[in-house]
């Protein structure tokens, strides 16, 4: 997925404005992301929460 | 090649990773640092700031994430505190993930502190080892230079006998004169609290960050890099899963090339890497006392250039992509107001 930075922008209140529809659905169906360090780990511990609480395999590494 | 979900988490609206600086002093010498330590505790009104920042976006978000980084950010754990359990708070209330973690010399990690931290989601620590004692305490010494070696080392063996869920990284740095220190000190570790799957270890060589070294180890290139890493860890078999280096990140985007990870500074100006702090295309602006951001975007995307191909050079650190020259700005530098 190419995505253009000009189409990213950042509000007054800090949050982040996805302009183009295309790169906004895509980030949308991208269901699986909140556990990112344990899909970067290759961890298979499917209960990950993504910050690490409560892993039942240690943690990312 | 990037994954959709790690493309995707770093430009989602629903995430923020604040990298927050509480204090840009530190009690450590390092003999390669490339901070100067001008900026000292952040002031009342940063702190409301973030705080009020955080109270706006947390309704909106589905995981935060506040990353302590400095200076030494034990020396203002008061506010590391202050601010870990405003969010946590919050975030329980909107049911929102939260959590986070130190990159602190480990000098004044001890246990009490270790376990408050942990209470309030502050759970993964980055300490760098310089080697064992012999040639950390060359490199990693106090601002008044006496060694720091045995103090790090008493305070994660603390750690280790806690029941708690935490992660150490232990990071090791490499320079061609300390590498027999680095064996021997990755040899106990195997021994000791790498047998612990809390533990993990990342080695890193050290660079010349935004500066020349003028005094100091003597730094590998790439090549010498990979065969001191392959003479270090030797056999290392079992404890893969707790070893890597640099050179071995899968899927890695750096903070600074994410729309949705801030970093603020102890006097509120707002940027994106650690290592340039006052480079002046690292300054995107300021944040307020009310929580409000001034936001330099067109500067901000240039360190997303990486999205467009996703680059991995670029993705992985955006400064070495980056436009020599600034953007036009729209927004003054000075936050002398605000301080």
């Amino acid at each position: 997925m190419i995505i253009d930075p000009s189409y990213i922008s950042l509000g007054d209140q800090g949050e982040v404005h996805l302009q183009a529809e295309e790169v906004s659905r895509f980030v949308s169906e991208q269901k699986a992301f909140a556990p990112l360090r344990h899909i970067q780990t290759g961890c298979d511990n499917k209960g990950c929460d993504g910050a690490n609480n409560g892993c039942a395999n240690g943690g990312c590494h | 090649m990037y994954s959709d979900a790690a493309l995707a988490a770093a430009i989602s609206p629903d995430r923020l990773e604040l990298i927050l600086l509480p204090t840009e002093k530190c009690n450590f010498r390092c003999t390669y640092c490339y901070e100067d330590f001008a900026v000292g505790k952040m002031k009342p009104p940063i702190v409301a700031g973030i705080k009020a920042l955080i109270r706006n976006r947390v309704p909106h978000l589905k995981w935060l994430s506040i990353s302590w980084f400095g200076g030494e950010p034990m020396l203002a754990v008061d506010l590391v505190k202050s601010i870990s359990a405003f969010a946590k708070d919050l975030c329980q209330e909107n049911n929102v993930t939260f959590g986070g973690g130190l990159t602190t010399n480990g000098y004044l990690l001890e246990p009490t502190v270790f376990e408050s931290l942990i209470t309030l989601n502050q759970t993964r620590f980055q300490i760098t080892l310089d080697g064992d004692e012999e040639w950390h305490d060359k490199t990693r010494v106090q601002a008044n230079r006496k060694p720091t070696f045995q103090k790090i080392w008493s305070n994660l063996v603390s750690c280790a006998r806690s029941a708690s869920n935490f992660q150490v990284a232990l990071r090791l740095h490499l320079h061609e004169d300390n590498v027999e220190s680095v064996k021997r000190l990755y040899d106990l570790l195997k021994r000791t609290l790498l047998l612990d799957k809390r533990f993990s270890v990342n080695f890193h060589k050290v660079s010349a960050l935004g500066q020349e070294l003028k005094s100091g180890p003597r730094l590998f290139d790439r090549t010498a890099y990979q065969a001191a890493l392959a003479y270090v860890q030797g056999d290392s078999s079992g404890f893969n899963s707790h070893t890597r280096s640099e050179l071995e990140l899968v899927d890695y985007i750096c903070y600074a090339a994410k729309p949705n990870s801030l970093m603020i500074r102890a006097n509120g100006t707002i940027g994106k890497c650690t290592v340039i702090l006052d480079d002046p295309r690292n300054n995107l602006g300021r944040i307020h006392e009310d929580g409000s951001l001034d936001i330099d975007n067109p500067r901000l995307r240039q360190w997303m250039l990486g999205f467009l191909d996703t680059s991995k050079p670029t993705l992985t650190c955006p400064l070495g992509a980056l436009p020599k020259e600034l953007s036009p700005r729209a927004i003054p530098t000075d936050v002398s107001t605000i301080i």
